[in-house]
């Protein structure tokens, strides 16, 4: 009889546990009927096999069988896994199969007991390892968010490493590298050894894991490296074959090693971005050296040795970046040796890990020019594609905060030392100078559970951590890394729990949060359900503007009337489901605030459903009111008045007389021209917010300011198809108009933001036809567009989270939206939505702000050199005769036909380093020490060839006090200066201000080798243009505010 | 009210079909009677945008203009009197449809000036 033997083990993914008790049943795919080849059921070792009739499954054309299973639960009922999607084609008899089972399919199946596995750099299970292959753990079944102790040692109980680490909610140490290139660093110091030191010290070597809890073991693994290695292995060295996987710009050239190559003769080695998980079918490309140059080089492999060392890159061609190493034989005459897709036979450096990195030149990273201080990104989060991990300093309740120490970051001194991250609470930078002991949170253990691990040189994924699971406690919190006794010696290395500075202790925090652990709006709700109906009443007489395509030329456009019905949707709060009468409205608050939606035109009031439901939940009574197609500016505000004194009907005592109106489009002006109104006609109304949502600006040269200024936010995306811009005449002067800026620029009074969105539309913030601004043949986008543009859940997102937090602000007095509002945080859920897409831009300004120049007056050549604070009694402002042509202060439309302000800025250029524009302060004002912040408004010029190449630009801003003490601070450390967003229909691209915020107190903190600015005795303020050799740009509203 | 002031360049397209009719019509602006010429216009879609749509013909641009809910009719109100030439169709933004020479002001019927009301606003140039 002619058999065939296929067999193989099942283990849980989390933990490496074999899975007892599985019903297998195994297929032969055919093209019609797929074979059934046998059923096992899996032993204690999650092992099973089975023996098939090769007559089975033996068709026509078929030798040998292509492979898959279904694998049900110990009832043989509940099916947890089909391999349907995975089949093993053309298999050889005698097969083994190793089939690994999430926890969460497995369900009742899933092991009990402590799970702890080995894996190694392709995410299978091992047992043994080579020199140089990472040596990655993962266990599961352990006590929900608990710190344990991983502890490495050799066959003579020597200690080679000891990490601590913290479980996450399900009782997991998430997969991570423990030696990321294991033997090729000495364990207990930093000395330095090359790839045949390092397999001469540890082939043939066992050694064993342990896990611990409160120092008792609770589990252990043992591993071993063969005596004769015989894997590929492709690393970063010097030319000594030390092995070195980063580097500062320029100090080193690129040089790979590589031994025990599969294949003899010429090969490529090539030099590529960084990849997570390379598979083969993955494209690639070589990265593009300083001067244009592929990196690429062959190398001759000989039989013999079958090992090379070659430099890819010299040391001034590579650019600080993440990069690794892919080497193919290379055959003569096969042109498709050349091609850029990954093979099965390519030798890469690393799966998972980096090859190489090159770093930044450390003090230049500094924030504090000069000054070395250890203020870095710290707090972030994993995510699944490059770059593998976020800096971010928000967390929605219930998520996981990890940690990760940016090798860049790292003092050189402190590289491949022990480190051990503290989570406190948030403290100043005075309280840090009052005091710099550490308190890891006692929800996290206190100081005894601090997770240490050691550092490395190489990616940051190394040196990533888990370091709160489930975040729940709302606050804000720094970070510390404590480098303690600096000991590279796990055994040796002791926490001072104090954070030194200076030195290498690195902080996130003092000069703003480390992170926050925040109820996210886009999510947040205070009420579990809300109740809905429509209402229509008669018809209505509504006046509104006649002729209004060009208002601008005369404000007193006249009026026409029309009949309207008065017809709405409206959310409210509820205490149960199903709700659907303004009296079941909740019984938890005496009354709620109103919001009022105004659609636009084409729009319907129906498509903002989501908006309304989540603004109930919230607490509102929220409605969005019918308008007719084509009604106007005023006509739309007049029926947000209706519906108001609608809605007070209604609910009666129950609706409040606090309100927010918000429209888009049409609507979007209509709601500003609906605030002027309320002001000027006397009705009544407390409009505590207005949002304007990708709005219009041709009713009129409205201003939302003076007697009726109120809190004003602005949503408006750089990929708007239908208001993209264009421009109008007043009083002769070409104005910029229909953008959503003119009307931010204008308003006054009252504290004001901007949310600019990159990739945001027009219409997507609406369920209903969203895409008409995309695809109607009037759109001013074009197909280049296309793949910039956000997706509607993000669209959705962004309006959802705005609006809440700015409603919650000024309507419901919560300052703890504030920081989203001024740029600060970007709520969690908008990170992370479309795939990580969004990038938004936020402008602010307060009310109370100290303007230092906000360059409006009248403009002349020398305007420029008086400002706002200093009157034009004398020159105030100076550039020390340094940049190339004097600024211009201007409107910004005049000098940048991209920039679509209502305002006029200063335009400015640099070409050299050293260049800079003072601003003094007058000694009436030197005294800024009550102001929270600096701020000012900022953008790259839109068509400028010294701006770097799709790339942010930076700066530095120095303060000076009366002492002649000076402090810079790199402004990129705060708030990017990004590339303009630049549109297929190159006319629409905009040149977008966005404010940088800078906490005053960076220049009071400890820095080594800087000085201290009085900030009660401050006497100048400088941009310096010292990051970035060449620039142009345009400032505007330079001020200090809270 | 001109259009030259348009920063932007217009998108022009010859529609190939239209049909157009015009009249006087009385209309109340601020309350007050107003003799207008109205053009309305078949033919295209004329989509609902943010912007406002605007009809030209031989340059002379309407005070207003209503499209239909379903966009299937523009209906554009003339306060200065346009004497002929090429309809224009478009939004703030530019002329999106064009059809040449069609428009002849000697075809639009006239209201009978004795029944109009007294202090009307004329047309400008009528």
């Amino acid at each position: 009889m002619n058999t065939f033997k296929l067999s193989g083990t099942v283990i849980e993914t989390e933990s490496g546990h074999p899975v007892p008790g599985l019903f297998i049943k195994a297929y032969d795919k055919d093209m019609i009927y797929d074979d059934l080849m046998g059923t096992a059921t899996t032993n204690e070792d999650g092992y099973f096999s089975i023996l098939s009739e090769v007559s089975d499954y033996r068709d026509f054309f078929e030798v040998n069988p292509d492979i898959y299973f279904k694998i049900y639960g110990s009832d043989q009922k509940r099916l947890i896994m089909d391999t349907k999607h995975c089949i093993r084609w053309n298999a050889d008899d005698g097969v083994v199969f190793n089939l690994k089972a999430d926890r969460e399919k497995l369900g009742p199946d899933h092991p009990e007991g402590i799970g702890f596995i080995l894996l190694g750099d392709d995410g299978a299970p091992r047992s043994e390892f080579e020199v140089g292959e990472p040596l990655n753990i993962g266990v599961a079944g352990l006590a929900s968010q608990t710190a344990y102790t991983l502890r490495l040692s050799n066959n003579s109980g020597e200690l080679l490493f000891e990490e601590r680490r913290i479980t996450d909610i399900e009782g997991t140490l998430p997969s991570a590298s423990i030696w990321p290139q294991l033997g090729l660093d000495d364990p207990n110091s930093d000395e330095p050894i090359t790839l045949d030191q390092a397999e001469e010290r540890w082939a043939g070597q066992e050694l064993r894991i342990q896990l611990l809890k409160n120092e008792k073991v609770l589990t252990e693994k043992s591993l071993s490296i063969p005596p004769v290695l015989t894997r590929p292995l492709l690393v970063g060295t010097d030319s000594d074959g030390i092995v070195r996987n980063g580097f500062v710009a320029g100090e080193a050239e690129a040089i790979v090693s590589g031994v025990r190559m599969p294949f003899t003769g010429t090969a490529r080695l090539y030099l590529v971005p960084r990849q997570h998980n390379w598979q083969p079918g993955d494209r690639f490309r070589p990265v593009s050296l300083a001067n244009g140059r592929p990196a690429f080089v062959d190398v001759n492999i000989d039989a013999e040795s079958r090992r090379f060392r070659t430099t890819v890159a010299a040391a001034d061609e590579l650019a600080p970046g993440a990069y690794d190493f892919i080497i193919r034989r290379i055959r003569y005459g096969y042109e498709d040796d050349e091609d850029f897709v990954l093979r099965a036979a390519d030798i890469v450096g690393y799966r998972q890990l980096t090859g190489l990195v090159i770093r930044e030149e450390f003090m230049a990273s500094k924030f504090v020019l000069g000054g070395c201080i250890n203020k870095q990104e710290i707090s972030g989060r994993t995510i699944p594609g490059r770059p593998y991990f976020r800096f971010t300093n928000v967390f929605p309740v219930g998520s996981d905060v990890y940690g990760a120490l940016d090798p860049t970051a790292i003092d050189p001194g402190a590289q491949g030392k022990m480190v051990a991250l503290y989570v406190v609470n948030h403290k100043t930078a005075a309280q840090w100078n009052a005091s710099t002991a550490l308190n890891h949170l006692p929800v996290l253990g206190g100081n005894p559970a601090v997770p240490k691990f050691k550092t490395q040189t190489g990616c940051i994924n190394y040196n990533d951590r888990l370091l709160w699971p489930n975040a729940t406690d709302i606050g804000e919190y720094d970070i510390v890394a404590d480098f303690g006794n600096n000991s590279a010696n796990a055994a040796t290395f002791v926490t001072d729990a104090s954070y030194d500075h200076p030195g290498p202790d690195m902080l996130d925090g003092a000069s703003s949060v480390g992170f926050r652990v925040v109820n996210d709006p886009t999510t947040y709700t205070t009420f579990n359900h809300a109740g809905t109906f429509d209402y229509t009443d008669p018809a209505q007489t509504i006046t509104d503007d006649d002729n209004s395509w060009d208002p601008y030329k005369d404000q007193t456009a006249s009026t026409e009337t029309q009949s309207v019905a008065i017809t709405a949707r409206v959310y409210f709060p509820a205490d149960s489901a199903g709700q659907t009468q303004a009296s079941q409205i909740s019984t938890t608050q005496l009354s709620y605030p109103m919001f009022v939606f105004v659609h636009g035109n084409g729009h319907s009031y129906q498509g903002y459903n989501y908006l309304l439901e989540h603004m109930a939940k919230n607490g509102f009574i929220a409605a969005a009111i019918y308008i007719p197609g084509g009604m106007r500016g005023r006509g739309r505000a007049e029926l947000c008045f209706k519906h108001i004194d609608r809605l007070n009907t209604t609910f009666g005592t129950k609706a409040a007389n606090n309100i927010a109106i918000m429209g888009h489009s049409r609507g979007a002006e209509g709601v500003v021209i609906a605030a002027l109104r309320n002001q000027s006609q006397a009705l009544g109304h407390n409009i505590n917010a207005v949002i304007s949502l990708a709005p219009t600006d041709h009713y009129g040269r409205h201003t939302l300011g003076g007697t009726a200024a109120a809190p004003y936010l602005v949503i408006y995306g750089s990929m708007d198809g239908d208001v993209a811009g264009g421009t109008s005449t007043f009083g002769g002067n070409t104005i910029p108009a229909k953008t959503g800026f003119s009307l931010y620029d204008r308003a006054n009074g009252a504290f004001k933001s901007m949310v600019f969105v990159y990739g945001s539309t027009h219409g997507r913030y609406t369920t209903v036809s969203p895409d008409t601004d995309i695809t109607s043949w009037w759109t001013k986008l074009t197909t280049a567009d296309h793949p910039t543009l956000l997706n509607q859940q993000a669209h959705q997102y962004i309006a959802k989270s705005y609006v809440l937090a700015f409603c919650r602000q000024h309507l419901l007095n919560e300052p703890e939206w504030a920081g989203m509002l001024q740029g600060e945080w970007v709520p969690p859920a908008v990170e992370v939505v479309d795939s990580g897409k969004v990038k938004l831009f936020v402008q602010h300004l307060d009310a109370n702000a100290k303007i230092v120049d906000n360059f409006e007056g009248t403009h002349d050549a020398n305007s420029w050199k008086f400002s706002t604070l200093g009157g034009n009694a004398s020159q105030n402002v100076t550039d020390g005769g340094s940049l190339p042509t004097p600024p211009d202060e201007e409107k910004l439309v005049d000098v940048d036909s991209h920039s679509p302000h209502d305002t006029s800025g200063l335009h400015l250029r640099w070409d050299n380093q050293g260049d800079t524009l003072s601003f003094d302060i007058p000694s009436a004002h030197k005294d800024v020490s009550n102001y929270d912040a600096i701020c000012f408004r900022i953008t790259q010029k839109t068509v400028s060839g010294v701006n770097p190449v799709n790339a942010d630009q930076d700066l530095y801003l120095k303060m000076t006090d009366t002492a002649n003490l000076s402090r810079a601070i790199k402004v990129s450390k705060f708030t990017s200066i990004p590339p303009v967003h630049t549109r297929g229909n190159s006319q629409y691209t905009k040149s977008a201000m966005n404010t940088v915020r800078i906490p005053l107190h960076v220049w009071e903190i400890k820095v080594a080798g800087t000085q201290i600015v009085d900030l009660e005795e401050l006497a100048e303020l400088s941009f310096y243009f010292g990051v970035h050799s060449t620039g142009e740009v345009e400032i505007d509203s330079v001020a200090f505010t809270n | 009210m001109n259009k030259e002031f348009f920063h932007f360049p217009r998108l022009e397209a010859v529609a190939k079909t239209m049909n157009w009719n015009a009249k006087e019509i009385l209309k109340d602006f601020d309350g007050k009677p107003h003799l207008l010429v109205r053009l309305d216009l078949r033919g295209p879609a004329f989509d609902h945008r943010a912007l406002e749509p605007i009809v030209w013909v031989g340059g002379v641009a309407s005070r207003c203009v209503e499209l239909s809910d379903d966009g299937t009719e523009a209906k554009a109100y003339f306060d200065t009197s346009p004497v002929g030439g090429d309809i224009e169709f478009g939004y703030e933004d530019g002329v999106v449809y064009r059809w040449g020479g069609r428009f002849d002001v000697k075809d639009v019927p006239r209201l009978d000036r004795k029944k109009l009301p007294q202090k009307l606003k004329m047309i400008d140039g009528w």
